[in-house]
């Protein structure tokens, strides 16, 4: 089975660089291990190009910052079924000015190369505030998070730290 | 009087709004297209190393980080004092029209199209993508095997398809393989293929189903300046390098210099109710947000870069733009073009993908050159898909930066569409009533321009509702309207 592992999210812009710095922080772990099914990526985009990513592998974990209107803290993290959500999702509507969202882009990468998808994205969302100053720093709650996600990915892979 | 905002919320909300005012009878007063920067941008650069400007500036980004990375990659050129090797160039053109087709194609594929190939009056559950796919499975699914393509090229020549990291200070990181060329060589053949067919739907199934839009002299429509880069030699589209040449209104030429005379021809207007600044054409003056040649608003983007243009080097393409001017006249002041010019471009940009593919030298070692010294100093310029680009670096003694400006092609489209927006609202909404395809068409508006609203940043679900938002006089919200 080929697993690829995508840490999401922008280097430079404060709490925004959580999933790539998780995703380096795996990546670091991962040389101790004789795992060769494993591949770890990360990128700064979305919709389109972050679908596309996902052709050809059987599974995806996802690891990114999220917003919701809950009223957990900063630093809180979610997972969730990426399919179960394009399930709920009604997707009616496309503004974005230059890409499709996500669950659009997959449903249509799915309905056209239904044997290159994934049979399942996990996505792990470690709850931000909104960022909008370029900085390479992150508050606690978030620093910590990462080390959470990390934990709960390892799990999920079946290594044992 | 009313206040109506329609506020496009990214992955992180606020990056951009459009508000209405309407006076007590209902109609147009004021509008307003505000977008709200990410911060700090110059600030992190400051005391950095020059070198690492090509990298670090890909993530201003998630758009077009190619070309902040040609631009970046282009100032550094100069600070170091290193002219890029003839192969280096080509190797950077050559990745740099794979990014251009990268970027129109999500643009007119998946978001342009659907309002054509399905309707812009028709429901918000239809005129998607995912309908589109619906209708027509087969084309879109050879979209997206040829956004692959490019997407490959990216890959192989940029390291990272979406994060180059190539560009370095007098060249580019690796050569190009044979087994390479040949691969890209193939690719670009069939995406000439694509290019082609696509102009056709345009031509036959869009252009004369909707010449009421395409072609209305009533709302998107507007005669500015124009700004891009051409050839020196002979004045042809140019993405990734050449003279800076600004038209008038009548096409005719009226400055041409070199990036790094930037601010010699272009200043910027503050105004009180946005952060966004408004340039404009230095030598003739800010007159507020109106057109004519006594205002120094200008445009940039396909339309402009097809205006200032005089020919297209690539035989195809060619001819597909003598269709275009013939259709439009020159320069085209229809805003709706830009989706044709669009088109045009993909087609230049996959011919000469194949020119470079088939170019003697390409697989060439000689790809950077080391010679050169520190002049502290750099401006780098390229066409982004957006419009031109400018990065502008000085440095310190060491070569660590002392400061950083960039002139992205939304902020200079700001005046333009905030007037093309303004147009299409006071024609459109009548008696303050507002359906579902007026919203449509007032978006259409800002779509044309491909605005680029700060989007690196990234937050799941990466979706981005429009709400519209209804005032009174003493600012209580009285309706709302969501889409998402």
């Amino acid at each position: 089975m080929r697993i690829l592992v995508l840490g999401i999210g922008n280097p430079i812009l404060g709490n925004d660089a959580a999933g790539i710095l998780a995703i380096r922080e795996l990546k670091r772990m991962f040389k101790r291990f004789n795992v060769n099914n494993v591949y770890f990526d990360e990128s700064s985009d979305g919709g389109f190009r972050l679908a596309e990513k996902m052709l050809g592998y059987d599974k995806v974990i996802i690891i990114d910052t999220i917003k919701d209107n809950e009223s957990t803290e900063e630093g809180t993290v979610r997972v969730i079924d990426l399919y179960e959500l394009m399930k709920k999702n009604e997707n009616k509507w496309l503004a974005n000015p230059h890409d499709a969202d996500l669950i659009t882009a997959m449903k249509i990468l799915s309905s056209a190369f239904k044997d290159e998808m994934p049979r399942e994205v996990i996505i792990y969302g470690i709850k931000i505030s909104s960022s909008f100053t370029f900085s390479e720093q992150l508050s606690d709650s978030v620093r910590n998070a990462i080390k959470k996600v990390v934990k709960m990915i390892l799990e999920d892979l079946g290594v044992k730290n | 009087m009313k206040t109506i905002k329609i506020e496009p919320i990214s992955r992180l909300e606020g990056e951009g709004q459009i508000i209405i005012i309407l006076d007590d009878d209902g109609k147009v007063r004021d509008v307003f297209f505000e977008i709200l920067e990410l911060k700090g941008f110059e600030r992190f650069c400051i005391g950095r190393p020059a070198e690492e400007m090509p990298r670090i500036v890909t993530r201003i980004c998630g758009v077009c980080p190619w070309a902040h990375h040609m631009a970046a990659g282009k100032a550094v050129d100069a600070v170091f004092g290193r002219d890029p090797t003839p192969v280096a160039e080509k190797i950077r053109e050559l990745a740099y029209c794979a990014h251009i087709i990268d970027s129109h194609s999500l643009h007119f594929y998946f978001l342009a199209a659907p309002d054509f190939l399905v309707s812009p009056e028709a429901d918000k559950s239809q005129r998607n993508v995912i309908y589109l796919y619906k209708k027509h499975p087969e084309i879109v699914k050879e979209i997206v095997k040829h956004r692959h393509y490019v997407v490959k090229i990216e890959s192989m020549i940029g390291g990272k398809s979406i994060h180059p990291v190539c560009c370095v200070p007098g060249g580019v990181s690796k050569r190009l393989t044979e087994d390479e060329r040949k691969e890209i060589e193939e690719m670009a053949k069939e995406l000439i293929k694509f290019s082609e067919k696509w102009l056709e739907i345009w031509e036959k199934d869009i252009l004369s189903k909707y010449e009421d839009i395409i072609f209305s002299k009533d709302i998107y429509y507007l005669e500015t300046y124009y700004m891009g880069l051409v050839s020196p030699k002979d004045n042809s589209l140019n993405f990734y390098d050449g003279d800076v040449r600004v038209v008038d209104q009548k096409g005719q030429e009226v400055f041409r210099f070199r990036a790094h005379e930037y601010l010699n021809y272009i200043s910027e207007r503050v105004e009180a109710w946005t952060y966004t600044k408004f340039p404009y054409l230095k030598p003739i003056g800010w007159k507020g947000l109106v057109d004519g040649p006594k205002s120094g608003i200008y445009r940039v983007g396909p339309l402009a870069r097809l205006n200032v243009c005089d020919r297209i080097s690539t035989e195809k393409a060619q001819l597909a733009y003598e269709k275009y001017i013939e259709a439009g006249g020159k320069p085209v002041h229809f805003s709706m073009f830009a989706h044709w010019a669009r088109l045009i471009e993909m087609l230049y940009a996959s011919e000469r993908i194949l020119e470079l593919a088939q170019d003697e030298e390409i697989t060439s070692s000689d790809v950077i050159n080391y010679e050169g010294a520190l002049t502290k100093f750099g401006v780098g310029v390229v066409e982004a898909p957006r419009g031109i680009l400018f990065h502008h670096y000085e440095t310190d003694d060491d070569g660590m930066i002392t400061l950083a400006n960039m002139v992205v092609p939304t902020t200079q489209n700001n005046a333009a569409i905030c007037m093309d927006v303004k147009k299409s609202t006071e024609k459109l909404i009548i008696n303050g009533q507002i359906s579902e395809g007026i919203l449509n068409r007032i978006e259409m508006a800002f779509r044309a321009y491909d605005p680029c609203l700060a989007c690196s940043a990234h937050s799941l679900p990466g979706r981005m509702p429009l709400v519209v938002k209804v005032y009174n006089t003493r600012g209580e919200l009285i309706k709302e309207l969501r889409r998402e």
